[in-house]
């Protein structure tokens, strides 16, 4: 039998996972606010904003590293500054957290829950390190 | 002229300023890999800055993209050569990847060279990509990702290729901008080889055309 990986396990379940968090985070007052600065549908920008994250979480666990969410990291703090965006770090980590509690508590693997745990804590200081305070 | 007074043009939309700017420098082979490396590839990468900063608008930053291809489309035509029966290369660019124009320039250098490029232009599917190097048989392959976020489709290309083809993979060569910000990501991957610019990849391919 084939073993299954978080590669695995994020292609056949993207789709249910972006759906899952957009509807947490259906009424979030800063995505309302993103939402209006760029002119678009909060529902848009929600899914636009996790579609990037969760490629971004799929490749780095294809990867193996945390490199893709480390450039992804830096590459959001430039663009919040050009683009005056009114988001700040506690917003990123309760939409990071939001992903991994949806990703985590679908997991039936002990071995990649821990996999992904393990993941959610180096990112989660990415986190913490990336945003000026 | 300079490369801070070409993005001017270059983000005016005046492609046919642009365009006399790149035959200029490209009078011969070596004016091409100049105006590829030292014109193009860096205002591709400024265009990308200016719009993450809020500077330029996505509008203009389409546009600057289809000038600059403009540019090298019409600078390389006087410079191609006939290269069927020369050593066989395929490049493409991952799954899910829309950038195309660094690749491009890649193949046209290639073909001044002496290749015989088979150029697969954006996403191209890995499963396709794998019957591509089985019916056509290069002597290697590049795969192109200019966003980070398809390092991980990189990776899962490379793995099926050589899943598939085992000991017949050819040597495979990533390039692009998700690479720049990292010098050992290629090794992530899994590829054989990295360039840093399509002059630099010619160079070091010219060892697998014998």
């Amino acid at each position: 039998m084939t073993k299954t990986t978080m590669d695995d396990f994020l292609k056949d379940n993207h789709d249910a996972i972006l759906v899952a968090v957009q509807a947490r985070m259906r009424g979030d007052e800063t995505m309302g606010r993103v939402a209006t600065q760029r002119e678009i549908s909060e529902s848009d920008l929600a899914s636009q904003v996790l579609g990037f994250w969760l490629q971004g979480i799929r490749s780095d666990l294809t990867l193996g590293s945390t490199a893709t969410m480390a450039q992804n990291m830096q590459w959001l703090i430039g663009f919040r500054a050009g683009h005056d965006l009114p988001f700040d770090d506690a917003m990123v980590m309760s939409m990071f957290d939001d992903i991994s509690d949806e990703i985590d508590g679908r997991l039936e693997s002990e071995a990649l829950r821990e996999e992904y745990a393990a993941y959610r804590e180096k990112v989660g200081k990415l986190i913490v390190d990336a945003f000026p305070q | 002229m300079k490369l801070e007074e070409y993005m001017d043009h270059l983000i005016a939309g005046e492609d046919e300023v642009c365009l006399t700017v790149g035959k200029e420098r490209a009078g011969d082979l070596a004016g091409l890999h100049g105006l590829y490396v030292d014109v193009i590839q860096p205002s591709q990468y400024r265009v990308g800055e200016l719009w993450e900063s809020g500077k330029i608008s996505v509008a203009t930053e389409h546009l600057a993209t289809a000038t600059n291809s403009y540019v090298a489309s019409n600078c390389y035509a006087p410079l191609a050569r006939a290269t069927t029966g020369g050593p066989k290369a395929l490049i493409a660019c991952t799954p899910e990847e829309m950038h195309e124009l660094g690749p491009r320039m890649l193949a046209d250098l290639l073909e001044c060279d002496g290749w015989d490029v088979d150029f697969y232009g954006t996403s191209m599917p890995a499963r396709e990509l794998v019957g591509a190097i089985r019916e056509r048989k290069p002597r290697f392959v590049g795969i192109s990702a200019a966003l980070v976020m398809h390092l991980g489709s990189v990776k899962r290309t490379i793995t099926a290729i050589r899943g598939a083809l085992g000991d017949d993979t050819p040597p495979i060569v990533v390039g692009g901008n998700a690479f720049r910000g990292d010098g050992e990501l290629w090794k992530q991957v899994g590829a054989d080889m990295y360039a840093a610019d399509a002059s630099a990849a010619v160079e070091m391919l010219r060892g697998f055309k014998e």
